[in-house]
């Protein structure tokens, strides 16, 4: 453990990157009383509000609210999104993948083609049916995000598996008498976390900008309450004329995707035997 | 030759609608007759909401009615001054040229001798009749059965002349045949069902100046000009519709070129001021006979109460939807009649009041009582509903929004459920089964509003309109009916402006203001006349041309 805290504290851009998951973390948890006003509030008397005029500090968007307010409760909605959808798609992708690889056979098959059959559809397509269906809420909206993304990570834990599945370690841990789970869950799953973490990272980055595109065809996150995505597409009307409704959400989902993909493959290299010291 | 409504209908003196109709245009565009219009090329008619059904005889939304008017005929349309324009009909008829008869009640239409259908079929009288029977008949899902249940009998004379009887005198009966779109006898007469034929989705056939090339869903539709119409025009090559869902990039699109007109919804008002500025559109600023309105379903126990509906206006603050997101180009609206209009009733002017104290003692009155969370409730319920809009309209959504806040300051709830426009138009809306929903409806040309209101046109209890807010309200659907049996204008009025007090009372929509039509087109495009008296600006598609040079 220490030998992966020092190689990943060594890696500037991952350090930088773990630092600006934790200040978003922070920020997100601690917005309620954070945040200088209320982010629903609506006020058409200060409709687009300059940065620093009137007290808006990120200036207000085109119903007169707060876009620092907006952008730190966002912030939460978007994170949490992010989040859960990269936890669903690990827990559901490592399960199957994992499955998949270590009883091979029949049970691979359907996984695998399941997988295949998912991976082959058009995302937006497979989103907005499901959304059709379902209410768009933040927890409707994460897990058909979430759905939608375990299919990488089980490819990959199956892959991971099967490369180690007859390794000497594995069979003796067998031929001590280890049954199927505990295999699974001691010897080969932990050999898998280096991919799966990175995956888990990317992940992250893609729900928020799926979130996004939902908002676009109104099946995302409802008005009045804020993500990242829903501020970014409401303010592309006004990009040209009230440019601060847009940039400062835009710059929150690029710093989010940037830190948590820096931590990702700091992590990621720090917990692989094969590089050097 | 043009007739007015006055002299169709001969009766008391009428005011002319004329006045109230004119177009203001920001930039000076008059075609003069004495140009001849040049012929080729195509016009790209950018829209927000996507046309699915090419049949005019059955549901149908505005911008899909505008794809119809390209395809098919009519008897007659209204241009935007409010006068009749003989289409498939040769003259408008009148009690002096004997088109009507004395009672009112007989009508004889000659028809242009020699159209023929985009198969090259002939266009007989037989097919109007076919077309109102079709209308009229009860397997067939219609748009609308209002004033076509008035005619009694339809028939063909001879194959140019067409007849019909009224059951009784019916003021609106010409405007209601100026968006009546005639079908084939010959093709769909064969059809195993009107309701789900192929003509209705990819083979339409009609008489008018555009033939149906294709369709490529969710992207555009493809017309051709009608080599063989009987006129004037079609000076274009090829029309095209665009669909466009976001009203932004309509309007970008319209600045860079990609589209030459902005179809409905038009050019959103927060970017009115930039519009205004640029040199390579025309900009047309008109009123319109259309106007924005919660429509709460009155199938819901709780909005059934008209106390209810009254409370939930009276905490309606109107002045920022109208001066901030509309910039006060759109006055407020009192019910469905705009200030242009003979039959509006300026005693109602500025009727509704912003009033949150009133609304809250009338909640009080109903036994909605505060809860803990702020919001009302009684006998176990909270006061709590859902609102849509169209997604992608921003006005509505921060009319949604602004609406939200006010509504919570009383202690009702909305919750915000977007939808695209054609799922909200299709059954969600149509028959009911939504709870509060943000929607423009059309006047028209004439103040008959049944459509909309009277108790017999309701979808989700069988009736062929929509009244799909299934309002059913007895003094209401009295008015309409009164309205409509005299031809002589001072009397409608009377039953209007009397209607309009009623509305006041028993809002059946909670009106809020009338819109302004902001529309734009390319520098070059002639023969573009905005009319708020049909059902889109792409009524008089064979008079468009392209100046080029």
């Amino acid at each position: 453990m220490a030998e992966v805290w020092r190689r990943f504290t060594r890696n500037r851009l991952a350090t930088a990157g773990a630092a600006g998951v934790l200040i978003l973390v922070t920020l997100a948890v601690l917005a309620p009383w954070v945040a200088p006003r209320d982010p629903l509030y609506i006020d058409m008397d200060h409709k687009f509000a300059r940065p620093g005029q009137a007290g808006f500090v990120l200036g207000a968007d085109e119903l007169g609210r707060d876009v620092l307010s907006r952008l730190l409760h966002a912030g939460r909605v978007s994170l949490a999104v992010g989040l859960i959808t990269a936890l669903i798609a690990v827990v559901v992708g490592a399960v199957l993948g994992a499955l998949a690889g270590y009883y091979g056979g029949a049970l691979d098959a359907v996984i695998m083609r399941l997988v295949d059959v998912l991976l082959s559809m058009p995302t937006i397509f497979l989103l907005l049916a499901l959304a059709a269906f379902l209410k768009p809420t933040m927890w409707t909206i994460t897990l058909i995000i979430g759905l939608n993304s375990w299919m990488s990570v089980a490819r990959m834990v199956r892959g991971q598996v099967l490369s180690l599945k007859e390794q000497e370690f594995v069979l003796a841990a067998r031929a001590a008498g280890a049954g199927a789970g505990r295999l699974i869950v001691r010897q080969l799953m932990p050999n898998a976390v280096a991919p799966v973490l990175v995956a888990a990272t990317l992940t992250v980055a893609t729900a928020i900008l799926l979130e996004s595109s939902l908002s676009y065809l109104g099946y995302g996150i409802q008005p009045p309450t804020a993500s990242w995505g829903n501020m970014l597409n409401n303010a592309q009307s006004y990009v040209l004329y009230a440019p601060w409704v847009a940039v400062y959400p835009g710059a929150m989902i690029s710093l989010t995707v940037l830190s948590f993909n820096f931590a990702g493959d700091g992590l990621r290299d720090a917990l692989d035997p094969r590089l050097g010291p | 030759m043009n007739v007015s409504r006055r002299q169709l209908l001969t009766g008391a003196a009428a005011l002319a609608t004329a006045g109230g109709l004119r177009a203001r245009r920001a930039s000076a565009q008059a075609p003069t007759p004495a140009v001849m219009p040049q012929k080729g090329g195509q016009i790209i008619v950018g829209i927000t909401q996507e046309p699915q059904n090419f049949n005019p005889v059955m549901p149908t939304i505005e911008t899909q009615r505008g794809v119809h008017m390209a395809i098919f005929d009519d008897l007659w349309r209204i241009d935007g001054k409010g006068n009749f324009v003989p289409n498939l009909a040769l003259t408008i008829p009148t009690q002096s040229n004997g088109g009507i008869s004395k009672d009112g009640t007989l009508f004889t239409v000659k028809l242009r001798p020699g159209v023929t259908w985009h198969d090259g079929q002939p266009f007989t009288a037989r097919d109007v009749m076919f077309t109102w029977k079709t209308i009229m008949n009860p397997a067939v899902t219609a748009f609308s059965t209002v004033g076509f249940d008035q005619i009694a009998d339809m028939w063909a004379a001879d194959d140019t002349t067409l007849k019909w009887k009224m059951k009784q005198p019916y003021a609106p009966i010409a405007d209601i045949l100026a968006d009546m779109f005639v079908v084939p006898e010959h093709v769909l007469g064969r059809s195993a069902d009107i309701n789900k034929d192929e003509f209705n989705t990819r083979r339409p056939i009609g008489t008018g100046p555009f033939k149906f090339v294709s369709r490529a869903a969710g992207d555009h539709i493809m017309l051709e000009a009608n080599r063989a119409y009987h006129g004037p025009g079609p000076y274009l090559d090829r029309l095209i519709f665009k669909y466009v869902p976001d009203l932004t990039v309509l309007f970008t699109q319209l600045k860079t070129g990609e589209i030459d007109v902005t179809g409905l919804q038009g050019i959103p008002v927060d970017l009115y001021p930039e519009a205004k500025t640029l040199t390579s559109i025309n900009l047309y600023v008109d009123p319109s006979t259309s106007y924005e309105t919660i429509a709460p379903n009155h199938l819901l126990p709780m909005f059934k109460d008209k106390r209810m509906r009254q409370a939930l206006y009276l905490a309606m603050d109107k002045k920022p939807i109208v001066e901030k997101i509309w910039l006060g180009l759109a006055p407020e609206a009192e019910s469905y009649v705009p200030p242009q209009s003979w039959a509006y009733n300026p005693k109602i002017k500025g009727r509704h009041r912003y009033d949150p104290e009133r609304a809250k003692t009338l909640l009080d009155e109903m036994g909605w009582k505060v809860g803990a969370d702020g919001i009302r409730v009684k006998d176990g319920t909270r006061l709590s509903f859902e609102n849509a809009c169209t997604a992608g309209n921003k006005q509505r959504e921060q009319i949604q929004q602004l609406l939200q806040q006010q509504w919570r300051q009383v202690g009702v709830e909305m919750k915000i459920n977007n939808k695209p426009a054609a799922v909200l138009f299709g059954d969600f809306y149509r028959m009911s089964k939504f709870e509060t929903i943000v929607i423009g409806m059309a006047m028209g040309s004439d103040p008959e509003h049944s459509f909309r209101l009277h108790s017999k046109y309701i979808p989700a209890k069988g009736g062929m309109g929509r009244n799909s807010v299934a309002s059913e309200s007895p003094e209401i659907d009295r008015l309409l009916e009164a309205g409509v049996r005299d031809i002589d204008r001072e009397k409608r009025k009377k039953a209007y402006f009397r209607l309009q007090e009623v509305y006041a009372d028993e809002l059946p929509y909670l009106p809020i203001f009338h819109y302004v039509n902001i529309r734009g087109t390319r520098k070059g495009m002639q023969g573009f006349q905005p009319n708020s008296n049909m059902q889109e600006y792409s009524w008089n598609t064979n008079e468009w041309w392209i100046k080029k040079g």
